[in-house]
This record gives C-alpha cells, structure tokens and sequence, in this order.
C-alpha cells in the first residue's frame, strides 16, 4: 500500500480552562461540545486519519461540528491542544538554491518532511515554509485568503515570492498561466479581487493555492455561498485540478452533493468528534451513525 | 476452475436510527461460491435482498454478519466486508466494477469522459480512452452528436447506457451487474448483451440481476434463487 501523505494523530483543539470531565460529558452522545462543568470549548478530540497520494477526502458536518478546526490545525492556522502531524512529501528543493529563500533560511534549512517528526512541535518559522510550499488552502470567505485590494496578480505572486521566485517576468509568466488553468480573466489580473465576483474571487484563492505545486489542498467550503452554475463550474474546476496534479485534498463540507461529487473517503464528524467514517458511497448509501442517516436524509 | 468469490451466511440489517431504531431486512443468510470466469444470476422477487448482495460485495454497504472471500489479483484473498478502505479504493479501480441503472451524473462532464474515465485510474492514455470509449458508445447506439454533450440532460435509457459503458469499458476482473437492461428496447438491450457476452468470452467473472428471463438465460452459467 502507499504510504500516507498526512497524518493526523488525535488531534485536539479545546477553548478555556479545562477540566477532567471535559472530554466525557461532552461529544455527539452529549450532544454538546461545550464541558457543561467548565465551560471549556471542545472544538475537535481524537481526530485520528491520514490521507494517501492523489487522494480526496471529504469532512462533512454541521455547523460547529469541528470540521474546519481541523484543516485550520492542519493549516496551522490555529495551534492545536493536542495531537499530532506527519506529513511525507518528495519536494524539489532545487529552485529554493538560491534567492530570496536561501538568503531567509541561511543555511537552507528546509524541514525533513519523511513522516517521521510531528510537525506540530517544528518552529513556526519552519511551519510557515513547510505551508509556503506543501499546502494550499481556499477559504470559504475569500477575505481570509485574498488581501482584497492588492492586484489579482499580486496574490498569486505574493505566495510565489514567499517560495523564493525572484525573477517579475518569470512569476508573470506563471500567474498568467495560473488564471489560464483556473478560468480567472487574464486581462483582469492587474485588478484588485474586490472588484471580481464572488465565484472569480474563488479561483484567484484556488490559482493562489496551486501556485507553489503543494501536494496537499485544503478546501474549506469553497462553493458554499456561490450560486448554483458557478458552483457547478469551480467544482468541476476542482475535480479535473485534483485528477491532473494527483493532489491529496481534504474537502470541508456541510453539503453532501458536493462530497459525493469529489471525494473517495468520508469522515461524518459532530460534536468535536469523528462519529463515521468510510468510502464516500458507502457512507451515503448505508450511513451507520444516527446523526449521519439524519444528516443523508435531510439531503436535498 | 479456481475459486474467485465465496460469500459465506452474508447478511445485511439495516438499523433506522431516525425511525426509532427500526430494523430493516437486507438479505439474509446468503452463501454461494463462484469461480473464474463463471456468470451467477440472481433471481426472485423484488425485496428479496438481490440488490443489497451486490452492494455489499462491492462496500456500498457494511455486511452485518459474514464474509466475502475474494481472490484478488493484487491482495490475495481478502474478505471485502472487512478490508480497509484505500484496499478497497484500489478494487475499485483495478479489478471489481458495479453496474446498476442509475448514472451519476458529473456536471460539465462529457458522455465520452464519462465513459472513459475508469480507463485513466488504470493508467490508459487520455487519447485511447476516448477513442474506446466512442466506439464502445457507437455500439450501444448512443447518437453521435450526444457524445461530447453532458449526459445530465439524456433519456433515462441514454444515461443507463453511458453508465453501463463506464462500468465495463476497464474489462473489471469481477462485474457487478444490477439491472443494466431495465428501461433498454430490444435493439439497444441485444447490444448489451453482446458486449456481456464478450467480456464473459475474455474471462470476466459476473454477478448478475435481470428481470427478463431471456437475458438471464443468454447469459448466466447458473441461478441463485432467493427467496423471502
């Protein structure tokens, strides 16, 4: 079998003080993610799963089930309570020899990523350049991934100069096939994203994602919000971009059209905890967790 | 022959978690052995558990009690109710296909791609694909102007063909099948059967459903009777 990609090993997140009878009296038996005792907030406990080469994985769940907490961690958009992360990449350091990020690294220190260190204990310094290079993320509100009033353009090369590219005809160059792939106007790429639709905001935030080559994608909710064409062409958008550059993409969603569309593998999480996991049509078709029937027969 | 499937006291509930936690009848106690390059046919009436067998032999649903024994080319054997999920993925892709007559439709995606896209998971070129996916399109008499057209707006007997074409245009080593002719007129159906008939001829284990008796008999070695 391949080896995973990313791994996460119970992973935990909680808000406030903490207490022991946090962890039991709540999850989705409790019904609750909030300690009844201590007011803590348990925002994901014991997420546990790991993610192959090319694979896509859905998280489905609703509101305040944990499920964007944890690409946030995985992210390292958040600092997590507990838990750990390996991730196993090839990375072709070979453009990083030289420019701006040798001179940042001193002695181009890139992080060992061979699965074998948790990354959640690396300096932030070396987690920045790990996120720089090995993972993209597309926001559901493009506010937190697109600086709104810097050119289009500029955000994609922004992401780009962080990975150590030097050369303005050469990161031109590569946006312009960059917006080409994701269908953002090539002529509209020197304007702000304030003034795109929402639909164009998120592929500049999908072209920003892939400009580096990550291996692993992260996508919080992308369509949610868009209507229902332009949902349908940046979900197929994703499909062919995922297939193409064999990317392992974790999908966080509350619809479960949009997880039957794109994903192989289904984690169902409510209450902070996993409560399902399994092949996304076997999930839809035979879900096993009370709150995942419910959630397949509330479907649309 | 060799032994490529033997499903032993396979039997699926399932638990209405939402309706009180009703307990429903899948299929009950089913035991059947199949060897290489033998077509099995399901027969009886409809709630009999035909459909849930098929399901589970290919994890769209969990077993609830048994085991499915299978060969595979790349895993040895395996009991696919209990093998973990990437093993399965990668079954999927190489060596088990399932038919039945509904089409998931992929929006913005051409019939050909449709059709053509289990040969890209096992690494077929994306030119050849097409170019097999159109004949084999042409010989279940899918109008030529419809090939490069989203199937989401097709006939129901349209869709049921694309699909069928996706499901055994890899030549899967075990096909699922459940009711691949149900809406076909005798043209189209005929067709159908020629092409099972031909994977049969290759080597191509089968397990199948078909409500008409004729195609059962053109094509299945043996019967499974089952019964309430």
């Amino acid at each position: 079998m391949n080896e995973p990609v990313l791994a996460i090993a119970n992973l935990g997140k909680y808000y406030g003080p903490g207490c022991e009878r946090c962890i039991n009296s709540t999850g989705p038996v409790a019904a609750t993610n909030i300690c009844p005792h201590c007011g803590t907030v348990i925002a994901c406990h014991g997420v546990t799963f790991s993610l192959q080469k090319g694979e896509v994985l859905g998280i489905v769940g609703e509101s305040g089930s944990g499920k964007s907490t944890v690409i946030k961690a995985i992210h390292f958009d958040i600092e997590p309570s507990m838990g750990e992360m390996y991730l196993n990449l090839t990375i072709d350091h070979s453009r990083r020899e030289n420019g701006l990020l040798a001179i940042v690294n001193g002695k181009r220190g890139f992080p060992v990523v061979d699965g074998k260190d948790n990354i959640f204990t690396l300096t932030p310094f070396a987690r920045r350049q790990l996120r720089n290079v090995c993972m993209g993320i597309v926001y559901q509100n493009p506010m937190l991934g697109l600086r709104m009033n810097f050119s289009a353009g500029g955000n994609v090369a922004e992401r780009l100069l962080m990975d150590g590219w030097d050369h303005v005809g050469e990161m031109r160059q590569r946006i312009r096939s960059l917006f080409e792939r994701t269908e953002v106007d090539t002529k509209r790429m020197d304007e702000p994203p304030s003034s795109f639709s929402g639909g164009m905001q998120q592929r500049v935030q999908i072209a920003r994602a892939l400009s580096t080559e990550p291996s692993l994608l992260l996508l919080d909710e992308v369509t949610t919000g868009l209507d229902v064409s332009v949902q349908a062409r940046v979900l197929d958008l994703l499909r062919s971009l995922t297939r193409e550059l064999n990317l392992a993409t974790i999908v966080v969603s509350h619809d479960l059209g949009v997880i039957n569309l794109l994903t192989t593998r289904t984690l169902v999480m409510k209450s902070g905890r996993i409560v399902e996991s399994g092949l996304t049509n076997q999930v839809l078709e035979d879900p096993q967790h009370p709150y995942t029937q419910l959630l397949v027969s509330s479907a649309l | 022959m060799t032994q490529l499937l033997a499903v032993h006291n396979l039997t699926k509930t399932f638990t209405m978690h939402t309706l009180h936690s009703r307990v429903i009848k899948g299929c009950t106690d089913v035991s059947f052995t199949l060897a290489t390059g033998e077509v099995l046919g399901l027969s009886g009436p409809s709630g009999t558990g035909k459909s849930s067998i098929l399901k589970c032999i290919y994890r769209a649903y969990l077993p609830s009690a048994g085991e499915i024994h299978y060969s595979s080319e790349r895993l040895g054997r395996v009991d696919l109710g209990r093998i973990d999920d990437h093993q399965m993925i990668m079954l999927r892709q190489h060596e088990i296909g399932y038919v039945t007559q509904f089409l998931k439709v992929i929006p913005r995606v051409s019939a050909v791609d449709t059709v053509a896209e289990p040969l890209l998971h096992k690494g077929v070129s994306l030119a050849e694909a097409r170019s097999r996916a159109t004949s084999l399109l042409k010989q279940l008499y899918i109008p030529e102007n419809l090939f490069d057209a989203c199937p989401v707006t097709f006939s129901g007997g349209e869709q049921q063909r694309v699909n069928f074409a996706a499901g055994v245009i890899s030549s899967p080593r075990l096909l699922l099948l459940d009711e691949p002719t149900a809406s076909l007129d005798v043209k189209t159906r005929q067709a159908v059967i020629d092409i099972l008939n031909r994977l049969k001829e290759q080597g191509t284990t089968m397990i199948a459903i078909f409500h008409e008796h004729q195609i059962m008999d053109a094509i299945a070695d043996r019967l499974y009777q089952m019964n309430d």
